[in-house]
């Protein structure tokens, strides 16, 4: 309500006008709908037991949500393109689910599995909103996310940038080696909770750099893997049930802690791997090299560097309480003192989660390497906490280090060396005052009334209007001057991208960017976020990119050269931050252009080593290139 | 002929697209002879069995009696080894016969990677002829991936040959490559040589990339009957029968997706998977044997169809590099595919001016041989093709239609 009455005194745009009369029809009870949903579903997987730990309730934000689940971002359509049907549609809103808490976990039950994709779909989009401080516009072209459970007999599940969907795959447990599932048992992909929350953690990421689906050097595509990990595994700390056990049973030793640890159990089990698919601290001396070229055993180091340093984290916020239990209990520790482990767990899991995801907007728009998103990570977290009162900061740098994570370009891991170039040479990032200001508060609006609200603006309609500004282009098509953005936006949108091209255009040089190429804004996006400390961060936070037309892609693994700057912007326009990853002809002096002559001789080595390893290109006609790029995620999950 | 007292001789037939040849190496007593593969599976001009025919006779010693000391089958595929199925081959006395050690009868990963590479060859065939039948299918696209499908098939008689047939009581020794570094050998059969096995590996992760579980869940679609040879596909439907929804009865309108989207799923689920099946190819040319062969100062390479997977081990260890450094003859793997010979072998590793030779036939495969590789090869090496006519240049002093032969000198 605070928000609300902050909304009146700075006059509400007409959007957010609307939205208020129709929540005031709406509502009958005259409070507010009931803000969040609970849904049931597997904590891990159904491998993982019936007990209390492993079936679980999740409050997920409430939405109108049309049988499916359809809703404002996500939309389940249960098509199995193999055998070609569809299943009966599960409603949320019937009666008899809406008290409790939806079906009960089950694997017979294709509803059940509706159900448990859309809430943990859900989840992992509010731990991207909350993090990144803004409300994450999944949909494209109007389009929601879709997630299809059934959509095919195979031991895969990978989001298609083509259908904007994730395709879950079923398949057999090995007939000799099932681990603890029955032999020939059927494994659904779509009730594994990490295997949900990787592939939405791909959809979203695509969404918020489209060209880290673009493998210009060995680690864009290890880092969408990677990433895509941290996400579901740090989402294992919210589960309170299975995190009490794992404390209970290890002693409070994380490191021991297989469940919590270890990604997609039952599909590692069903594939006769023995373990599962992957684990967060698979190999404890592991360390990057240019030898680990595989994207998910590169992703693997990244993840290994950051659960270092959560475990890191925990143990020495945790000392002093086990310090003072040895005293008292014996060998098991006491209840009362797990729910404590517990508690301080899922807080430092959870701050970590965001501090990973809210470097996000502080990469480079092109290119990205794991020291870029090392060196983000710190920028980010300096912005929204000053003095690392966690430690985070401090022990992800020191477990980059230890895996041999360094950043290109940088003199020393202190932390001054590896933030981002601050306050930059560049001139204040501001248009229209008022529809700069306007930008803003339509955002703020937005991000604060998630959930029901925002749906009754477009209940009707299942096209979305939003005000954060997701871009979308098909590749290849941005050689528009600046790209469309989504749907039916507001002329507000245009414009704000069309001032910020402007702004690119007219500061070319100090954006690092090459006049002469095609520049593009590929998103405006206001942030609210909430340091620790409690103090609002408000920013803007502006991507401009440029692919080189100069040098022919062929020579490149048919990847383009692209160059771009992303700028993180104050509310008053100045321009805080300007990371840089420019061509060579946007490089403004002899060592800048260097690095980005490196860049490129870095990129043609690298697509000629992956087609050597590309069995396809034997006996592709043509452009394999394409088809590869075309397939990437398809070709790149689950396994191997 | 003085120079063949000192010299190792190469002699590639010409089998069209596959690979035979024979080494033959002067020995202390005798001259030693090596046949490393005999399979095509797209003919020259001259017919499997009539090369097999000239073969046999380039064997045959004074006394009539056609020998070989070693028999090399480096990996399973049709184009390695189908010459091996003609029965004339039980006149020739053998020594040894040396095979990847995946083809090992007791090692059970052996057994299981033989199983499911078989299997999926069968299956893949299946579903590669099923399309080509279909209407409307892209033809051109089906034969090209059946083709790589049943490179891979058992090869039964052949396979049998290698591992039952032959006069005499040949030694069949399943090879495998050292853990780390190398490790030299000698074999009776082969006095005075010293030879290396690089490939296949037995590490783990190797196995692993020989039978991807993403394979051997793809295959449980299918039932065969291993007598009859039959292959059977039955969609695997997950959920009972009271889920069954008609198109027409399903009524939730807003879900159902548009007749694009649909294809394209389709698509995405077809069993006839150009993935798998280039995964299979890879699996099985995973399988090579990879070898040396040293005398003096005759260094020999026949690396198969070993592709990255081998390729990267070997040349990320020191002592395999430094070897590989001395080669001065190299058969070009894979008939000069892209991702048999690495970029960085050719320019860093391999001496100047080595001897090469590449068996292989234009048109089966587009990118087949590769045109950048075959480049980079003639800038390095001294490079023979065997579907290319070219006047005889030292070192390759014998030409024919049917071969052309290398001499290395000690």
């Amino acid at each position: 309500m605070a928000l609300l009455r902050f909304n009146k005194a700075v006059s509400l745009t007409h959007k957010a006008k609307e939205r208020e009369k129709m929540k005031i029809k709406k509502n009958k009870y005259a409070f507010d709908l009931p803000k969040r949903r609970p849904l049931r579903i597997y904590a891990l997987d159904p491998m993982a037991g019936k007990g209390p730990s492993n079936h679980v309730t999740v409050h997920v934000e409430n939405e109108l949500v049309k049988p499916g689940p359809s809703g404002e971002r996500i939309k389940v359509v249960d098509y199995n393109a193999t055998t070609n049907r569809y299943y009966p549609a599960v409603d949320l809103n019937d009666t008899n689910l809406l008290m409790q808490g939806g079906l009960s976990p089950m694997e017979s039950d294709p509803r059940f599995h509706q159900q448990m994709v859309y809430a943990v779909a859900i989840r992992t989009l509010e731990n991207f909103d909350k993090a990144l401080g803004r409300r994450i516009q999944i949909s494209r072209r109007g389009k929601q996310l879709r997630l299809l459970p059934h959509a095919f007999n195979e031991a895969n599940a990978y989001y298609d940038t083509r259908l904007h969907a994730i395709l879950f795959g079923y398949f057999q447990a090995d007939p000799n080696d099932p681990g603890d599932n029955l032999p020939g048992q059927t494994v659904f992909t779509c009730l594994s909770h990490d295997i949900i929350a990787h592939e939405v953690t791909h959809a979203v990421v695509h969404r918020l750099r489209r060209h880290l689906l673009e493998p210009s050097n060995v680690d864009v595509l290890a880092f969408h893997e990677g990433f895509a990990d941290l996400v579901a595994l740090f989402q294992h700390f919210s589960f309170s049930e299975v995190l009490r056990g794992q404390i209970l049973q290890t002693g409070s030793n994380l490191r021991k802690a297989h469940a919590l640890l270890g990604l997609a159990q039952q599909f590692g089990h069903a594939t006769a791997m023995g373990k599962a698919l992957r684990s967060a601290l698979n190999d404890p001396g592991i360390r990057l090299s240019d030898k680990i070229a595989q994207p998910h055993e590169r992703g693997a180091v990244l993840v290994a560097a950051v659960f270092d340093a959560f475990i890191k984290v925990y143990e020495t916020r945790t000392a002093d309480l086990l310090r003072l239990a040895h005293g008292v209990s014996g060998a098991q520790l006491h209840p009362d003192l797990v729910n404590r482990l517990s508690t301080e767990a899922a807080r430092i899991a959870q701050s970590m989660l965001t501090t990973c995801i809210r470097a996000f907007d502080y990469l480079p728009p092109v290119d990205v390497t794991f020291g870029d998103f090392l060196r983000a990570v710190v920028t980010a977290d300096i912005e929204a906490s000053p003095e690392d009162e966690l430690g985070i900061r401090a022990a992800l740098i020191e477990g980059f280090r230890l895996r041999g994570i360094f950043p290109e370009g940088v003199t020393s891991l202190a932390e001054e060396s590896l933030v981002w170039e601050p306050n930059p040479d560049l001139p204040r990032l501001i248009w229209n005052a008022q529809e700069f200001f306007n930008l803003f508060v339509d955002a703020a609006a937005q991000f604060s009334s998630s959930g029901s609200s925002v749906l009754e603006s477009r209940r009707d309609n299942d096209s979305v209007t939003s005000m954060s500004e997701e871009y979308e282009v098909d590749a290849g098509s941005d050689s528009d001057i600046h790209t469309h953005a989504d749907g039916d936006q507001a002329d507000t949108t245009t414009a704000h991208s069309r001032a910020v091209h402007a702004y690119a255009v007219k500061h070319a040089a100090k954006l690092r960017l090459d006049p002469n190429e095609t520049i593009a804004a590929q998103g405006v996006h206001p942030v609210f976020r909430v340091a620790p400390s409690g103090r609002l961060v408000i920013e803007l936070v502006v991507q401009i990119a440029q692919k080189s037309a100069a040098v022919n892609p062929d020579d490149f693994g048919g990847v383009p050269v692209r160059g771009g700057t992303t700028l993180i912007v104050s509310f008053d326009g100045t321009v805080k931050y300007a990371i840089y990853k420019p061509l060579p002809s946007g490089a403004q002096n002899a060592p800048e252009r260097e690095a980005a002559d490196k860049r490129l001789i870095r990129q043609a080595a690298y697509r000629q080593a992956l087609a050597m390893k590309d069995p396809a290109s034997a006996y592709a006609n043509g452009a394999f290139g394409d088809d590869e790029l075309r397939a990437t995620f398809k070709n790149l999950h689950l396994v191997r | 002929m003085t120079k063949a007292k000192s010299a190792i001789s190469v002699r590639m037939y010409n089998v069209g697209f596959g690979d035979c040849f024979l080494v033959r190496i002067p020995g202390a007593k005798r001259e030693l002879k090596v046949l490393v593969d005999c399979g095509t599976i797209a003919a020259s001009n001259i017919a499997m069995p009539d090369v097999v025919a000239t073969l046999i006779s380039d064997v045959t010693d004074a006394d009539g009696v056609p020998r070989i000391d070693v028999v090399v089958g480096t990996h399973r595929h049709a184009d390695h080894v189908s010459g091996f199925g003609d029965t004339r081959w039980n006149d020739v006395e053998v020594k040894e016969i040396w095979l990847p050690w995946t083809e090992d009868p007791k090692d059970p990963h052996a057994k299981a990677i033989r199983e499911t590479q078989s299997r999926l060859a069968r299956a893949l065939q299946f579903v590669w002829r099923q399309k080509l039948n279909a209407a409307g299918a892209d033809t051109e696209s089906a034969e090209r991936y059946l083709g790589v499908a049943e490179n891979a098939l058992s090869n039964q008689q052949a396979m049998a040959m290698l591992h039952k047939g032959f006069k005499g009581k040949a030694r069949r020794r399943f090879l495998a490559a050292a853990e780390s570094g190398v490790k030299p050998f000698k074999s009776d059969a082969l006095d005075g040589v010293t030879s290396y096995v690089l490939g296949p590996s037995k590490s783990v992760d190797v196995i692993r990339d020989m039978t991807p579980p993403k394979q051997t869940t793809y295959l449980r679609q299918f039932k065969m009957d291993t007598a009859s040879q039959s292959v059977e596909f039955k969609a695997f439907e997950p959920f009972g029968s009271e889920w069954v929804v008609t198109t027409a009865e399903y009524e939730w309108e807003h879900l159902v997706l548009d007749p694009k989207e649909v294809n394209l799923l389709k698509e995405f689920s077809d069993t006839a998977d150009p993935g798998i099946t280039v995964a299979l190819d890879k699996a099985v040319n995973g399988t090579s044997l990879v070898l040396v062969f040293e005398l003096g100062d005759a260094v020999l390479l026949f690396p198969g169809d070993a592709q990255w997977g081998t390729w990267n081990a070997i040349l990320g260890d020191e002592e395999a590099r430094e070897l590989l450094s001395r080669v001065n003859f190299f058969k070009v793997g894979h008939h000069g595919s892209h991702n048999a010979t690495p970029k960085d072998f050719v320019t860093d590793v391999l001496q100047n001016s080595c001897c090469a030779m590449m068996s292989t036939k234009t048109g089966k495969w587009a990118s087949i041989p590769r045109q950048p590789l075959v480049q980079a090869l003639e800038g390095k090496t001294r490079l023979a093709r065997s579907d290319v006519e070219a006047e005889p240049a030292a070192p390759f002093f014998l030409r024919s239609s049917s071969f052309v032969e290398a001499t290395i000198d000690l």
